[in-house]
């Protein structure tokens, strides 16, 4: 149940259809969430924009479908915040792809906002089992 | 690391934006890339194409949020400061409405006096490759700006072995009678040699220019006219054999010169009519040649010195020299002078004006001190508070710029409009091609404009967060009131004050000058003066001279009103030459060097007429008698004793001894050298020719009589026929007094602007100084001091700022003011009225200024004042 408040966060993006930090209800509660987990993928990879959603699906075990629309103008955002790096290189099936590297910016931010989305996700345990 | 965070946003933002669509194309590259990979995927795992179409989004907006992740958060901050910004621009409209005043009047009056001056000094000439034509003539120390002409004899020397000069060209001014028009035309027109057109590179608009052969003696005559002369007396057409008969011979049109075709440096108007001559012929005339490549004017100089030296000509004197000048320097010397002293005053408003942007801002940055402090205190950072200062400043300097802008275009307009020709006596290049010049519209505007960016934004980073947070807890309500606040108050305040009294003192001297010369005395009469200009069928014989003479008097003044009739006319530089003047003395003859000085020749009922007052001795009597002015006769006999003298000018045969008879008063025109002010008038039976210009004085408006005067001529048989009349007093107005009138006229405009600016910003800096003092005069009034020792108080230091700012100012003051005096008609530039005047002036806005707030501040409660910022 951990992680079902979390999940609960996306599901707007999870249909592909528009997203987190527009639609006011899911994205209310933790905005960013999306950051965070793109932020996650890259500590351990080099990915480009396909991949990084298929990692998010395959470690979510199929629960979090990010779609283009969501997924595109966050990776704009980290970029904007210096937090990821972007450059052009050979796919897997040598196609031409843009990949997303984490810079030390993007790995201090991971932290932080990792640590601070756990306090906030005991915070909310510690609610939900008071009651 | 961590304040480095917003600008590295910011500069990727910059780059996104710099390259956007760059960046567009990658994310769209992107998207078919991942659209492929979902396809493929899909594909694999057997899914329907539908069910892969809704997982993808909509494809613009998607691109649009995008986007809007660059773009967003700034410029909705952005909206937000620029509404701030206006409102607390709205809140003090004082302060907004002079801070924009300010700015548009230091960019538009700048601007378009600048480009006035840009079009005349810095506009490239006409020709090509026109930098290379320098002229030569020569010059003497009288007047050194003004080059004379040079015998062909020189010229036609230093062209056959000149090194550092090529392309030998020379031209000589003339009036081309037109003697088959109803009016026997007059204009203007110029001699030249066949090689001057070749030499300014420029080609006839129809037919040909001059050969050799047509200035060869005893060609046919021939000529080129003007394109202007070709329009309105040929209507653009020339069919072969075209006539124009000038000054008495027939000539047949040969080309047309290019429009507005006129020689370079000349400040005549532009020659109509071109006749050619040969540099071989004995002449004198305006050389004009090109600098050889890698010559200079130096070595062109030391060339023409030789060639003079080896051809000495009678008419030289002591002094004389060459001259050679780039034909660059198009404009006068005289006028360019004025110029420069134009370009000073402007930039000294323009300082002004900055220096009253930096001090209203700066004012208003201090005070507002706590406010800042606040926003920094509730985590607005030091960058954000600079920006909102930014855009505060931005907002001025548009709104200034834009309404400067409106100004500069039409101050401009006015200033072309009211500027007088090129046709005038005094001189001075036509500026109808002048229009707004963008490189001093972007400096004026940037010079301001960075100004009041500089000191809008100063105060963010003046207050230091200690300085704030210190402010706050301490409950100072404003940074006003401690000394060094008080210090750097009353330098602002002192500081305005020097510079503005030094300009006002330039101002005011300039002023006073432009109100002496609108009653400038010429030394005659110029009410109801006219001059007529006759034309004689044939020119008499020298013994029928004077019955010729007395049947024109006679026949003049039986026309209806004319009072006076004498020969002459009292135009001043009618006929100036310098030369040897030698004198009879008791030790034998004697040679003085007379540099310039106009001799006409007068009848003897000239300076009756004209009302030149004789001041000793008598008018003519025999043809031997000469009349010459104070000004010659102190140069020559200090001790006064000149009348008896005799005397002659010159060396050459023809000159003859004369006896001084009688000492005239001084004739002068405004703006005319001292030097050249010296007369000697011949009567005109001495001429070599018949005197065709009669004065006469008549009733109001002399050009009335124009008929009954040919009419009366026509009836006294002396076949003599009217040309022209012009009215003196008009003449004066329009030709002499117009140049001087114009540019003290501008000056008088600048003057008046300056002292507003000077007012307005002394005002606001002080009254906004003593506004700030509210809560001290309060706390002093609660504490129980008497008002009127706080007025004393107060007052006494706006005193105290006006006596030091004064003191400084007198220093830059004198400095510049030397400066103006040769531009000064009475040529005093140490009037003590000029400088009490700025200094009343700066004394009543200053103390004008500390009263009004220093009245409200003693008027409230002292509770009210305490709580008062």
């Amino acid at each position: 149940m951990t992680f079902a408040g979390a999940v609960a966060i996306v599901p707007s993006s999870i249909d592909g259809t528009i997203v987190l930090a527009r639609q006011a209800a899911p994205s209310e509660l933790l905005p960013g969430t999306l950051d965070l987990l793109i932020l996650r993928v890259l500590r351990e990879d080099r990915l480009h924009g396909y991949a990084i959603a298929q990692r998010l699906r395959e470690i979510s075990k199929d629960v979090l479908h990010v779609g283009e629309s969501s997924l595109y103008p966050a990776l704009q955002r980290l970029l904007l915040d210096g937090n990821v790096r972007a450059e052009w290189g050979a796919s897997e099936n040598n196609r031409r792809a843009r990949f997303y590297t984490l810079t030390a910016a993007g790995r201090k931010q991971l932290a932080a906002e990792q640590e601070e989305f756990e306090r906030m996700v005991g915070a909310i345990q510690a609610v939900l089992r008071f009651a | 690391m961590n304040a480095l965070r917003p600008l590295m946003r910011l500069a990727r933002r910059v780059a996104y934006w710099v390259r956007f669509g760059r960046h567009q194309d990658e994310l769209r590259e992107e998207l078919a890339f991942h659209r492929e990979q979902v396809a493929a995927d899909a594909e694999r795992r057997g899914l329907a194409a539908e069910a892969v179409g809704k997982t993808m989004g909509h494809e613009t907006s998607m691109r649009e949020e995008a986007r809007e992740v660059w773009l967003a958060a700034s410029l909705d901050a952005l909206f937000k400061d620029c509404r701030h910004a206006w409102r607390a621009l709205r809140r003090t409209p004082v302060f907004t409405a002079v801070a924009v005043l300010t700015l548009a009047v230091g960019i538009g009056a700048n601007t378009a006096i600048f480009s006035v001056v840009h079009h005349l000094l810095l506009a490239p000439l006409p020709f090509p490759d026109g930098n290379r034509i320098v002229r030569l003539g020569t010059r003497s120390a009288a007047d050194p700006d003004e080059p004379f002409d040079l015998p062909t004899a020189v010229l036609s020397r230093l062209e056959q072995r000149s090194r550092a000069l090529e392309d030998f060209a020379a031209a000589a001014f003339v009036r081309a009678t037109l003697d088959d028009t109803a009016n026997h035309d007059v204009l203007p027109g110029a001699r030249i040699t066949p090689s001057l057109l070749h030499m300014l590179r420029v080609a006839p608009v129809a037919g040909r220019a001059f050969t050799r052969d047509d200035a060869r003696a005893g060609a046919p005559p021939v000529a080129m006219i003007s394109y202007g002369l070709w329009q309105s007396r040929f209507g653009g057409a020339l069919g072969g054999g075209a006539v124009i008969r000038v000054n008495g011979v027939r000539r047949t049109i040969v080309g047309v010169t290019p429009r507005d075709l006129t020689l370079p440096m000349r400040v005549e108007e532009p020659p109509q009519v071109w006749l050619p001559f040969d540099l071989g012929a004995e002449d004198a005339a305006i050389g004009y040649a090109r600098l050889r490549a890698g010559a200079t004017t130096d070595a062109a100089l030391r060339e023409l010195r030789t060639a003079m030296a080896e051809r000495p000509d009678p008419h030289w004197s002591k002094s004389t020299d060459g001259s050679v000048e780039r034909a660059v320097d198009r404009v006068d010397p005289r006028f360019k002078h004025g110029i420069v002293i134009m370009f000073a005053a402007v930039s000294g408003l323009l300082l002004i004006a900055c220096a009253n942007i930096a001090n209203l801002l700066f004012m208003r940055g201090w005070t507002r001190q706590r406010e800042l402090a606040i926003r920094r205190a509730l985590g607005g950072g030091r960058f954000r508070v600079a920006r909102l200062l930014l855009i505060e400043s931005s907002l001025l300097a548009i709104l200034g710029g834009a309404l400067g802008l409106g100004i500069a275009w039409k101050g401009l307009s006015i200033i072309l409009a009211i500027m007088p020709g090129g046709n005038s006596m005094v001189g001075g290049p036509e500026v109808t091609g002048a229009g707004i010049s963008r490189g001093v519209l972007a400096w004026t505007t940037v010079t301001t404009i960075v100004t009041s960016l500089l000191f809008g934004v100063g105060p963010a980073f003046l207050s230091t967060g200690e300085a704030a947070a210190e402010a706050l807890r301490t409950g100072i309500r404003s940074l006003a009131g401690s000394v060094g606040a008080r210090r750097l108050r009353s330098g602002i305040i002192i500081g305005q004050i020097a510079l503005s009294f030094a300009f006002l003192v330039a101002a005011a001297l300039l002023v006073k000058s432009f109100l002496v010369l609108a009653h400038f005395d010429v030394g005659f009469n110029a009410r109801g003066l006219a001059i007529a200009t006759i034309k004689l069928a044939n020119e008499p014989t020298v013994q029928d001279r004077a019955s010729v003479e007395q049947a024109i008097a006679k026949a003049v003044q039986s026309a209806p009103g004319v009072t006076g009739v004498a020969f002459g006319g009292p135009m001043l530089m009618t006929d100036i030459r310098g030369g040897p003047f030698i004198v009879d003395g008791p030790h034998g003859t004697e040679t003085l060097d007379l540099d310039m000085c106009e001799m006409p020749f007068v009848s003897r009922d000239y300076f009756r007429v004209t009302g030149i007052p004789l001041i000793r001795g008598r008018s003519f009597e025999g043809g031997d008698d000469v009349v010459i002015n104070q000004k010659l006769a102190q140069r020559f006999w200090p001790n006064g004793n000149a009348l008896g003298v005799r005397m002659r000018v010159g060396n050459g045969p023809k000159a003859k001894w004369m006896t001084i008879v009688g000492i005239a008063g001084d004739v002068t025109m405004p703006g005319v050298k001292q030097l050249f002010t010296m007369q000697m008038y011949r009567p005109t039976s001495a001429a070599t020719q018949f005197v065709n210009l009669v004065s006469f004085r008549a009733g109001r408006s002399p050009e009335m009589l124009e008929g009954d005067i040919k009419r009366t001529l026509e009836n006294a048989g002396a076949a003599a026929t009217l040309v022209s009349i012009r009215g003196v007093e008009s003449v004066l107005d329009t030709r002499v007094l117009a140049r001087p009138r114009f540019a003290l006229t501008l000056f008088g405009v600048f003057a008046s602007i300056a002292l507003l600016l000077t007012a307005v910003g002394l005002y606001a800096v002080v009254a906004y100084s003593v506004t700030q003092r509210t809560r001290e005069i309060g706390v002093r009034v609660a504490l129980g001091a008497d008002s009127a020792a706080v007025a004393r108080m107060v007052l006494g230091d706006g005193i105290r700022h006006v006596a030091i700012g004064v003191l400084l100012g007198l220093g830059i003051a004198f400095a510049t003011t030397r400066l103006l005096t040769s531009f000064l008609y009475d040529g005093d530039a140490s009037d003590p009225r000029a400088f009490a005047g700025a200094t009343l002036v700066l004394a009543i806005v200053t103390l004008v200024a500390s009263s009004i707030p220093l009245r409200r501040a003693l008027g409230i409660a002292p509770v009210d004042a305490l709580r008062a910022d």
